[in-house]
């Protein structure tokens, strides 16, 4: 119940079995959720919406079937529900202007070039989701052990006295 | 004459000019002091003004020495025109007039100074010193010409040098013009007879007479005597050899009289103040007598023969030299002409090449992707080769290393199952997650099992059957690693071989097979393609008509990619829903089958039907979709090179890419040649029918 | 247990399992109005009602703990104070407390107290000063991972003192996580630097009358009961154990996770701010501490003194409008709950009639003590440290003030708001532990072990010795006739 989803947007299933991996350590304090295209990613963000999970981190690659991954963010920016999740765009062929629209229009957080480094996505999914938490949930603690701890922490420290 | 006193100067010129008041007014100060104390200056600001003032200054039977006209003026009136209209007038022809211009075309210039409406043109912004010395000398000229008996009162006022012109020109004047005309115009006649060559020779031994034998100068040859802007100070008169009277262009000396030089050199410049108008060299070796502006005046006014042979002399020259201006001209224009001629030629032929180019640069696209990809290709088999291989090995190992494990035969099954697993689409694999999470009320855990294949409670209690609680964890760890090897190895297997698959294609594309094409069953091939489609056709149906087909001789991964390009046209021209529609069947003797890929798109407009096997890259999303989506042009290449034809016949609702293929390849056919010259597709058909037809006549 | 659980604070959603937490709650309320109590006025039922509804609400924390508390106040308005909605019988009308009295427990002196310390701590956290001063504390200390233990130990304990120490321990942790980062994995060091920052948060706590709401509630109690505790009388008592205690938990700890790391490298570069906003706050910071220190010389209580850097920090415009926003109100408004169930509870005799439910006498003092501090030990284990003093308080002082018994109420109320804060066994005990257990170091086991021996070690020393000293120094506070 009111889980974070991690929704990973790729249509190559090689891929996305990597980028599931690397996001393995997320799983536990996170709802990691794929999707090969933007129809299917929709669908796993209506079940999640509709658990009032939020939306917290989308992966997404720009050349999919049907819908391309920087309409699919602006969709996303659009709609009040998924407009503060953060948005990272994974992908080898996004053009600059591809890009520059992602960034004007759906407010892109991040770039990550495939080939990319487990370490890179990683660090960019923990600077993401920590932006995301610290601005969208409450209870920050379960986080600490995954995300910027000291960050988290600190933040801790603002908002809370005992009881 | 004494001067009359400033304030009543016998002149006024009028300045015609736009310039605001302060300025009118310094300039009109200005102009007056230019103008001595004869002139004054009046200013106007537009022509009915000036009119106006000429109208006064008749009337007060002033005269107006120099009208000054600015342009343009007010209205968009041209300064030139304003000065053309006032010349007209007979009353103010004598006037100078002098045109302020920032622009001004040569036309009108021309046309000005044709009419003699024009005397000086500055262009502005001018110097006031310019304008003031303009000025002074047309008031000069002015006075010289209409009233010379003024000259000497000009003296403290005017330009020196132009004053012992003037003061010559009144004094030759002063003597009896009409005597010495007489005697001219006598003179002139009885010379008319002689040829140049006895005129110029009488005309020498009067000036040896009169002037007592003038010194003769010899000059080699290739001398330069004077250079254009020289001031010369002397007068030549040739008595042997030749020059060469040139003048600077922009680029290059100009070369302007060679036999048309005549005898009289330096004429020109001593009749403009001395300023050289040409550059003058000897062509050959040259003697000259040499003849000072002070020994010419001398031997003019002593012997009038000598003036009249002089100037006889002088208007033939003159005459041969206009004469060799004008042939100038003429070979200018006929230059000219030819010059446009050779233009416009050269502009078709830029045009042409530049078509040329285009074409050839799209050539080039092609060969260039062609040596690249081949280029690729190569340098990417060893690699993968090498992935391939340690692949293989890592499995052998890993089998190896599970089998002497505690409870490794489990482990080794765990490690095939997923090496053999296909994966769930996201969907289906979120579903079962699901409703295991729920039987289990425990999200990882089902997250974790599902990942390794278990997918419901059952399966999970068999699996763990019998081992304890404590090390359901560990195993389950355990379980997962062997499982990550497994799909890990799977993908890398599957990726290389994709990779490998990429490299072929690119080959076969880039460079003949070695081996012919094989005999193959089309609907493999179509059926394979479909799959590749997978969730892209997820919300179209596919409908099947497959006839009876015998296996068709072809390379079959490039029809392979014939069949991708027509299905993904087919499914970008329906969106999101509709029938795909794939047909296929055989001629009655079976010697061609057709494979008809219909969609229930909008159609393709009729235009765009012209140009769609045109050759070109398609470039979605900006990025050139290589293999996929190279486009119809490469469809048709294809098709072409198997001996085949594509058909297209598209109405809204219904599109259909008819592909006609023989069953067997003509000998030494078209599909060994796969090599990179770009085929203009509109010659492409009919060599296609050609070969069609050959095809039938051989079989 | 001091956090609410995530379901309960996620809002309005009704779980079957609040639902019946709230009918018992009901219930629980609706007792003492069926049945009539031998021996207890029908004011006493009227409380009693209510502290049962406490017990159950605070318990189970099926509403917010600080919604019970203003609920308390509510109800007590509503039905023994001076404008009753249900009047009480005639003859014990006059003596009603005038409702206004349970409202101004929204502002009690020890509250104001607290909001000083709260501004103070907000301040600190602006200007990063307790990092910096961490930072610069820790530096001393070297590389030596016992002896960087000690030092954070200290600076926690210090910090907590004056402030929340939740604040404190989230703080320190922050510090603390890049180091643990930097330790080779499994090594056990890890776990004693993390489980060395709540302990000592929880310790630190009990310095001060504002290191932890029980010690306030427990201070008020106390001056109602007619002993004026201030803020260096408490420090005296408390503080030479809370070091004796700390220096026992460090041993501990230093033992318990020795690893082979010899040495550690800190990151230790502070900035201090040095904004004259920043000046004003350090400067009003040393003076209250100083004047809280100094309470015997110039009288001044503490609660007065405490409203120093209120004054002064919101006047210089140092704490802003929205600084204001992020105090933690709740947690003054869960105090007041309990200041005014006390002062029910003692006005209508409930806790006379309670206690004398049992034959004290008969009960030695040692074991008298020992349940005491214990019930106090279990129940804020489990459920808020603040709730457990609301409720045991009262109680606790009334035993002690009754006859025959053989401590003096300032003791119980002591032992209580220490028992409350020795109570850190769980992550879920205490905030500071939550924290700690956040960052995944430690398992809850390595915790439990650590929390009860020093539980232990606080009780034995706290409960059972310290008393004797006090007793022979002649600190504990002499009754001020009120």
């Amino acid at each position: 119940m009111n889980q974070v989803l991690v929704l990973c947007i790729e249509d190559e299933q090689e891929v996305r079995d990597a980028i599931l991996r690397d996001l393995e350590p997320f799983a536990e304090h996170f709802q990691v959720e794929a999707a090969e295209t933007a129809d299917a990613a929709r669908e796993v963000l209506q079940e999640a919406l509709a658990r009032k999970d939020k939306l917290g981190l989308v992966l997404c690659d720009h050349l999919l079937p049907g819908q391309s991954g920087v309409d699919f963010l602006v969709e996303l920016k659009k709609d009040e529900r998924t407009a503060v999740a953060r948005k990272v765009l994974i992908t080898g062929q996004a053009s600059l202007e591809d890009t520059v629209k992602a960034v004007n229009e759906a407010g892109l957080d991040s770039y990550i070039a495939k080939p990319w480094k487990r370490e890179e996505l990683q660090e960019i999914v923990v600077k993401q989701l920590t932006e995301f938490v610290l601005g969208n949930v409450e209870e920050l603690l379960p986080y600490v052990s995954v995300l910027d701890g000291p960050r988290l922490l600190e933040e801790v420290g603002r908002r809370k006295a005992d009881k | 004459m004494t001067p009359p006193p400033s304030s009543a100067k016998p002149c006024v010129m009028l300045l015609c000019t736009t310039e605001p008041e302060e300025v009118r007014e310094s300039l009109a100060a200005d102009l007056s002091e230019a103008g001595g104390h004869l002139v004054s200056a009046e200013t106007v600001t537009n022509t009915e003004e000036l009119r106006q003032a000429l109208q006064d200054m008749e009337e007060r039977s002033t005269p107006v020495p120099v009208i000054i006209v600015d342009d343009p003026l007010r209205d968009g009136v041209r300064g030139g025109d304003v000065l053309l209209e006032i010349h007209e007038d007979p009353r103010y022809r004598a006037s100078r007039k002098l045109l302020l211009s920032e622009h001004a075309s040569l036309e009108e210039l021309t046309r000005l100074l044709n009419q003699g409406a024009l005397n000086t043109r500055l262009k502005k912004p001018c110097a006031r010193e310019e304008l003031m010395d303009a000025v002074r000398r047309l008031v000069t000229d002015y006075i010289i010409e209409q009233a010379p008996g003024e000259v000497e009162h000009l003296a403290e006022y005017f330009d020196p040098r132009e004053l012992s012109h003037a003061l010559v020109a009144s004094e030759r004047l002063r003597r009896d013009l009409a005597t010495q005309l007489r005697t001219v115009k006598r003179s002139f006649l009885s010379v008319a007879d002689l040829s140049d060559m006895q005129l110029e020779e009488e005309m020498i031994r009067e000036f040896d007479r009169v002037l007592d034998q003038p010194p003769r100068q010899t000059f080699p040859p290739d001398t330069v005597m004077f250079q254009q802007g020289d001031t010369v100070d002397r007068l030549w008169i040739v008595l042997d050899g030749k020059v060469r009277l040139t003048r600077q262009a922009k680029e290059k000396e100009v070369v302007m009289h060679m036999e048309s030089a005549g005898r009289l050199i330096g004429l020109l410049a001593l009749s403009q103040g001395q300023t050289a108008f040409y550059t003058c060299c000897t062509a050959t070796e040259l003697t000259a007598l040499t003849v000072t502006p002070e020994q010419l005046d001398f031997a003019l006014q002593t012997s009038p023969g000598l003036s009249v042979y002089f100037d006889t002399v002088l208007i033939r020259t003159l005459g041969n030299r206009v004469r060799r201006s004008a042939e100038l001209q003429m070979e200018v224009e006929d230059l000219n002409s030819a010059l446009a001629r050779e233009r416009d030629q050269l502009a078709e032929t830029l045009e042409l090449l530049r078509r040329t180019q285009s074409r050839l640069l799209e050539t080039e696209k092609m060969a260039t992707l062609g040596l690249l990809s081949a280029g690729i290709a190569h340098e990417l088999n060893n690699p993968i080769s090498a992935i391939q291989r340690s692949a293989d090995y890592i499995a052998e190992d890993l089998e190896a290393i599970l089998g002497s494990c505690r409870e490794g035969s489990k482990l080794a099954e765990q490690l095939q199952a997923a090496h053999d697993a296909r994966p769930l689409p996201t969907r289906e694999e979120r579903k079962i997650r699901n409703r295991l999470a729920d039987e289990l009320s425990d999200r990882t855990l089902a997250r974790r099992l599902v990942t390794i294949g278990i997918h419901t409670r059952g399966e999970y209690e068999a699996f763990f059957e019998g081992v304890p609680r404590e090390e359901r964890r560990e195993r389950l760890a355990m379980l997962e690693r062997v499982h990550q090897l497994g799909s890990g190895l799977r993908n890398i297997r599957s990726c290389a071989s994709r990779v490998t698959g990429i490299v072929k294609s690119l080959r076969s594309y880039a460079r003949p097979d070695e081996e012919g094409p094989a005999f193959e069953d089309i609907h493999e091939g179509l059926e394979d393609t479909l799959l590749l489609f997978g969730h892209t056709l997820r919300n179209i149906q596919v409908e099947r008509r497959y006839g009876d087909l015998p296996k068709v001789q072809c390379r079959a991964a490039q029809l392979n990619q014939v069949w991708t390009n027509l299905i993904s046209n087919a499914i970008e021209a329906m969106g999101e829903e509709g029938t795909l529609t794939i047909e296929t069947g055989a001629d009655r003797e079976n010697e061609q089958v057709h494979v008809s890929i219909i969609d229930t798109g909008p159609g393709i407009p009729e235009d765009v039907q012209q140009r769609i096997f045109g050759l070109h890259f398609t470039t979605k999303q900006g990025r050139v979709q290589f293999g996929l989506g190279m486009g119809l042009s490469i469809c048709r290449q294809i098709v072409t090179r198997h001996g085949g034809s594509i058909e297209l016949d598209s109405r809204p609702g219904r599109t259909c890419f008819k592909v006609i293929l023989p069953v067997r390849q003509p000998v030494g056919g078209e599909t060994a040649r796969a090599d990179l010259t770009p085929q203009n597709p509109t010659q492409d058909e009919p060599q296609a029918r050609q070969r069609n037809t050959q095809h039938g006549g051989l079989s | 247990m001091t956090e609410p659980t995530a379901a309960a604070s996620s809002g309005g959603s009704m779980t079957v399992g609040r639902m019946i937490t709230l009918i018992i709650a009901l219930i629980a309320f609706t007792i003492p109005w069926l049945i009539n109590f031998p021996g207890l006025s029908p004011e006493g039922h009227r409380v009693l009602s209510v502290f049962l509804l406490a017990v159950v609400l605070w318990l189970t924390e099926a509403i917010p703990l600080h919604a019970t508390a203003v609920l308390i106040i509510f109800l007590l308005i509503l039905f023994i104070s001076d404008r009753a909605l249900i009047p009480l019988p005639e003859e014990y009308a006059p003596d009603a407390v005038s409702f206004g009295q349970y409202f101004a427990t929204l502002a009690d002196p020890i509250l104001m107290l607290f909001l000083g310390g709260f501004v103070l701590a907000n301040c600190a956290s602006k200007y990063h000063l307790d990092k910096n001063l961490a930072r610069v504390v820790l530096r001393p200390f070297g590389t030596s991972p016992i002896w960087i233990i000690f030092g954070l130990m200290l600076v926690t304990a210090v910090f907590s003192m004056f402030m929340s120490n939740t604040a404190t321990a989230a703080t320190m942790m922050a510090v603390v996580l890049p180091i643990i980062r930097t330790l080779p994995p499994g090594d056990r060091l890890a776990a004693g630097l993390a489980l060395s920052i709540p302990f000592a948060a929880n310790l630190g706590g009990i310095g001060t009358p504002i290191g932890t709401p029980p010690n306030a509630i427990a201070v008020s109690a106390m001056f109602e009961a007619g002993y004026d505790v201030g803020f260096f009388d408490w420090m005296m008592m408390m503080l030479p154990f809370v070091i004796v205690v700390m220096v026992a938990a460090w041993l501990m700890i230093g033992w318990f996770f020795r690893s082979d790391t010899k040495e550690i490298k800190l990151q230790i570069d502070s900035k201090f701010n040095l904004e004259p906003a920043a000046i004003i706050f350090y400067v009003t910071f040393a003076v209250t501490v100083l004047l809280w220190m100094t309470e015997a010389l110039h009288g001044m209580a503490s609660t007065m003194v405490g409203f120093l850097p209120v004054v002064v920090l919101i006047s210089t415009g140092v704490f802003t409008t929205k600084d204001m926003q992020s105090i933690q109100w709740h947690v003054l408004w869960l105090m007041a709950g309990g200041i005014a169930l006390g002062a029910g509870v003692r006005h209508s005799g409930l806790d006379q009639w309670m206690i004398g439910l049992v034959d004290w006498e008969q009960v030695g003092t040692l074991l008298l003590v020992a349940l005491l501090s214990i019930i106090s030990i279990i129940l804020s284990t489990f459920i808020s440290n603040t709730a457990t003093a609301n409720l045991i308080v009262p109680l606790g002082l009334t035993l002690a003030a009754s006859s025959g018994v053989a401590i003096s109420p300032v003791e119980a109320g002591v032992f209580i708001a220490v028992s409350c804060s020795l109570a850190m066994a769980l992550p879920v005990s205490t905030p500071p532990n939550a924290i700690a257990y956040s960052t995944g170091v430690f398992s809850t086991r390595n915790m439990m072990i650590m929390g009860a021996m020093i539980g232990v070690v606080g009780w034995v020393i706290f409960i059972q010795f310290a008393p004797l000293v006090w007793d022979a120094l002649g600190l504990m506070p002499e009754v001020t006739p009120q």
